[in-house]
């Protein structure tokens, strides 16, 4: 129908816009877009009363202000504890890094640095770790963990509380810091003989 | 600008522009306690942003683009409080507004089932008499679509009406 196609046209036509001429022509003669017209015409009375109904707002001013207030208080406090805190925080972080870096670099396992033919008595393990920490180390061998000890900077191991059969063994030792996190893991290939001084030749 | 003329200007702000916009937001989510939230929010924004502020346009324009981006986080939370179902929103408040005993009542029921996009172009044209071009500019869309949100707007009150006999038989 020609009519849909203009109804577009007549919200502009009533508001005063310039319409096309034909438009024009055809709505002066058309009983449908005449209707239209009168519909449309309510309705911009009805969307006008808009404008009439206002409701008068609540004193927001003092509201608004205390709000500021607040805002500006925190923002201040927020500087300033920044500027106090930077510098704590700056030390804090380097503190973290450079223990963090200790911890890493300070744990070394300093004995035994190759496969090494030993007998029971013989095996121990020696560390260099940081003065005042805290480790706690396990050993994994046989499929039994157990928990070694450090004095100073030496772990003791003594296997000879395991009946160990002779031959290549693998101990993988973990060390843990205090919140049991690992911090070293190692694992060392041990020949072992049954009897001190016996004569082994081994050729890896 | 320092401290002093900052409040300054946002009372100024407030004693000219806080009366239409709150209007417009109680119009836009028909809760009057609400809606005075909402324009502390905006003017609280307009603070913050004040410093900010060039000018390139005017600051009924400028106010009018914050209140239209509080009023949009506004109808996003309440979407998404309905949709996980944390508050129960009553009807009248998720998109019109009905004062009772308002000869164009009809006309705040037609707000409550018109989508919130449509809404705020014809509350931009009618109640605000802002051009369709500074509509595009407030809402950041362009003027054909803002002509053609319009349209659809204007029929949907008029269809609205019609239905519920304002125009006779």
């Amino acid at each position: 129908m020609e009519c849909e196609k203009y109804k577009e046209f007549l919200w502009d036509y009533l508001e005063g816009k310039e319409i096309p001429y034909e438009i024009l022509k055809h709505v002066e003669s058309c009983n449908f877009c005449l209707k239209e017209i009168e519909k449309i015409k309510k309705t911009i009375e009805i969307l006008d009363n808009l404008k009439e109904n206002l409701i008068e707002p609540y004193d927001i001013k003092e509201d608004v202000f205390e709000e500021i207030e607040k805002y500006e208080r925190l923002r201040k406090n927020v500087k300033n504890f920044s500027l106090i805190a930077t510098p704590f925080f700056f030390t804090f972080l380097l503190f973290i890094i450079f223990n963090f870096y200790k911890s890493k670099k300070t744990i070394e396992i300093i004995y035994p640095k190759e496969i090494q033919i030993l007998t029971p008595e013989e095996v121990y393990f020696a560390f260099k770790i940081p003065e005042n920490k805290n480790f706690i180390a396990q050993i994994d061998s046989y499929d039994i963990t157990q928990d070694i000890e450090f004095f100073k900077d030496i772990c003791f191991y003594d296997a000879r509380n395991f009946e160990i059969d002779p031959g290549f063994h693998i101990f993988k030792i973990n060390i843990f810091n205090e919140k049991g996190k690992i911090i070293k893991k190692v694992e060392k290939i041990f020949y072992l003989t049954n009897y001190k001084c016996e004569e082994y030749t081994y050729s890896p | 600008m320092d401290d002093y003329k900052r409040r300054r200007k946002l009372e100024e702000f407030m004693n000219l522009y806080s009366k239409k916009i709150f209007n417009f937001l109680n119009y836009a989510i028909g809760d009057k306690e609400e809606a005075k939230d909402l324009v502390q929010d905006v003017f609280f924004k307009v603070y913050k942003s004040l410093p900010k502020f060039r000018g390139d346009s005017s600051p009924y324009t400028w106010i009018y683009k914050i209140a239209i981006n509080t009023l949009r986080n506004y109808i996003k939370q309440k979407k998404i409080k309905k949709i996980f179902s944390l508050e129960k929103i009553p009807e009248e408040i998720q998109m019109g507004y009905d004062p009772p005993g308002r000869p164009s009542s009809l006309l705040y029921d037609a707000f409550k089932k018109m989508p919130h996009d449509l809404k705020e172009v014809i509350l931009l044209y009618y109640y605000e008499e802002y051009g369709t071009k500074e509509i595009s500019e407030i809402l950041d869309i362009p003027e054909g679509t803002v002509k053609s949100r319009l349209y659809r707007a204007r029929e949907f009150i008029k269809n609205y009406l019609e239905k519920r006999g304002v125009y006779g038989v």
